[in-house]
């Protein structure tokens, strides 16, 4: 281990980056000192649960913009009966921007307190991954339990097809969880994470928001077949969870 | 350049033929339609390219690949934004209505967000590995958003956009239109190609300059 | 025998170089003093020799016992790193943390190996406490408890003596004692006389 100097040519310079990308793009011995295993997804998901639940941060943050919302929308609607289309763009756009304000912090926590790096050292991406897009999901739902009935209530919404509503709301919200998690991991690791993060998120959850809305527009009364939007969703859901689980360890592994 | 100046003919012929072209019945200033649907399938065109090399820059790590895709996704913003304009002054002139939020303009509009995230996500990051990493992840999500924009919305969202009423009133129609397809495509490859050489050139500069500083 | 190489590592970013032409090679059963000026680049030594930071030149390798070599990727597996200020997850106690990077980990383990682990750092009593309630010396002591967890055979420290006390610094001396017996240590200091304790030195 001497230290010194030596002036490498620029010409060598690729030959090496490129061996050493070679090399780093061995698998690991997974299992050695790593896990990729359920158990592995748990511990994320639930030191993420336990850290959330002490702070309520990301929980307060999305509640209280769910409620406020529709609280603001029916303060201009004024006892008005909207259209369902209406209602269901209102609520998607809510729905929405509540996970813009509540989702990305699952990553932007661990890199702005540092303990990204130990979490990159410690986990498989894919533990990390599954486990926080699980938390995600788990954060939508719980807090869509609350916003939707508060929403439906202030707006005078008419649900004609429930079950429509839960199952578009389900896989909305898988759709939503699996894109903000990858989205959030690359947002967070530039400048300005958290307005970068909705300017990321928006083009790339507008497929999932427009067939969203159209299939909650007919649970809410609109005419004709939810079945063309879900379908859509659906593969929507399929499509990024696919893209997430080849691309997400090029976003987190240097 | 001999390639420049049998691209430079193909273009001019594809325009010339276009205002030859009989007008399409119910429509009106039916020629702009060989200009805005060429651009906008060149669009689509550039960003799928611009996924791909993202794809082999992830692949290969060759910074090549990486300032191709930036190239291509420049180039087709711009057209983006040309088809956007087209297509809006067109309804404009039929419809009395620059904006309808018809299936194909919310696809656009969506991908041209797209193209602007993509961009503001590479100037946010500052070390070079990782801004071209994401750039190309973003790129595949982008194109996937894209995709489903374009083509999947038009079976939920009524459209204004005539899509069978030019086949079947103008004879010729499609090959004039494809004939302009490819004549845009070729003028992409070719401004792209012109973009990524000079990117790389500058990111050999910049690495040269620090190995001799 | 072991052994960790890097040559002609460098690293900057955009415009702004780090450092340049930086080679190394430190065997197993030693522990090196990272030392150079503020700014130098020893933390993002560390980092580059963890895998967490892409070098723009050079590459960093592993050879282990058995010859064979491996880069970036598998170094971040087997690296344990410590960080200064111990970044940890504040809202956890102690033993959540460790037990949150056992499982995480594949580590077997049961509560009572944790608390043996934790007792080790005099840690045992704090136990339960959460992480943003503990001192920066216990912190820093909880940091080193979480990077030892699973004997690295690679173990980077930056800057581990900065908050610690007199005790303090008995536990990283074992710590640094039993990394001898099996691997290598790597350790970021600015303090000469710490850094002149240790078996060898690499100069950023």
């Amino acid at each position: 281990m001497q230290p010194g100097s030596e002036w490498q040519s620029p010409a060598s310079t690729r030959s090496a980056v490129r061996e050493a990308a070679g090399v780093m793009r061995t698998p690991p011995t997974v299992g050695a000192h790593r896990s990729a295993s359920f158990a592995a997804v748990h511990a994320v998901f639930q030191k993420d649960w336990r850290s959330e639940w002490r702070t309520r941060a990301a929980l307060n943050a999305i509640v209280l913009f769910s409620v406020a919302a529709p609280i603001a929308l029916s303060f201009n609607v004024a006892r008005q009966v909207l259209a369902p289309e209406v209602l269901a763009g209102c609520l998607w756009s809510v729905l929405l921007f509540a996970a813009l304000v509540g989702l990305p912090r699952v990553f932007v926590r661990e890199e702005e307190s540092g303990t990204a790096a130990q979490l990159r050292l410690a986990c498989a991406p894919e533990a990390v991954l599954w486990g926080k897009a699980a938390f995600n999901l788990a954060l939508l739902c719980m807090t869509q339990l609350a916003a939707v009935p508060i929403f439906i209530l202030l707006l005078n919404a008419r649900v004609t097809q429930p079950f429509v509503l839960l199952l578009i709301l389900l896989l909305g919200d898988i759709g939503l969880a699996i894109a903000a998690t990858v989205l959030g991991a690359m947002a967070a690791q530039a400048r300005a994470r958290g307005a970068l993060f909705s300017a990321i998120a928006v083009p790339v959850l507008l497929p999932l928001l427009v067939a969203s809305s159209a299939a909650t527009a007919v649970a809410l009364g609109a005419p004709g077949e939810a079945w063309p939007a879900l379908q859509i969703v659906a593969v929507y859901d399929v499509v990024m969870i696919a893209a997430a689980w080849m691309l997400f360890d090029f976003v987190w592994s240097t | 350049m001999l390639f420049n100046v049998v691209l430079g003919i193909w273009i001019t012929a594809g325009i010339v033929i276009g205002f030859m072209m009989p007008p399409a019945i119910g429509l009106v200033h039916s020629t702009v339609m060989y200009f805005h649907v060429p651009m906008a399938i060149a669009m689509l065109t550039a960003f799928l390219i611009a996924a791909w090399r993202g794809i082999q820059w992830l692949r290969t790590r060759d910074p090549r690949h990486d300032a191709a895709s930036l190239a291509y996704a420049e180039v087709g913003a711009f057209f983006g934004i040309i088809a956007t304009m087209t297509g809006s002054i067109w309804a404009g002139a039929n419809w009395q209505s620059y904006w309808n939020w018809d299936a194909q303009q919310i696809g656009i509009v969506g991908t041209l967000l797209t193209y602007g995230a993509l961009f503001a996500l590479r100037s946010a990051v500052d070390d070079d590995d990782k801004k071209r990493d994401l750039w190309a992840v973003y790129a595949i999500f982008g194109v996937i958003a894209a995709i489903f924009l374009t083509y999947v919305f038009r079976r939920l969202v009524p459209s204004l956009h005539p899509n069978d009423t030019l086949t079947k009133s103008a004879p010729g129609y499609r090959l004039t239109l494809w004939f302009n397809v490819f004549g845009y495509i070729m003028l992409l490859v070719r401004v792209a190609g012109l973009r990524a050489r000079f990117e790389t050139a500058r990111e050999r500069l910049k690495e040269l300059s620090w190995a001799m500083s | 025998m072991a052994r960790l190489c890097g040559t002609g590592l460098g690293k900057r970013y955009g415009t702004r170089a780090v450092f340049r032409g930086l080679n190394f090679e430190v065997g197993s059963g030693t522990v090196a003093a990272v030392v150079g000026a503020n700014g130098s680049g020893k933390s993002t030594l560390l980092r580059i020799i963890g895998g967490l930071v892409r070098p723009t030149l050079g590459q960093v390798q592993w050879h282990d016992e058995s010859g064979t070599s491996a880069g970036p990727a598998a170094l971040s597996e087997i690296c344990g790193l410590a960080a200064p200020d111990a970044p940890l997850y504040r809202e956890l106690t102690a033993f959540e943390n460790l037990e949150f990077f056992a499982r995480a980990r594949g580590l077997a383990f049961d509560g009572s190996r944790l608390g043996d682990h934790l007792a080790q750092f005099g840690l045992k009593s704090r136990a339960d406490d959460l992480a943003g309630d503990l001192s920066s010396g216990l912190r820093a002591r909880l940091g080193l408890a979480v990077a030892t967890l699973h004997t690295p055979p690679v173990l980077l420290l930056d800057e581990p003596a900065a908050n610690l006390d007199e005790a303090g610094r008995d536990i990283l001396q074992r710590v640094l004692d039993a990394q001898r017996v099996s691997g290598i240590a790597l350790v970021a200091t600015n303090d000469a006389r710490e850094a002149a304790t240790y078996d060898e030195r690499i100069t950023v």
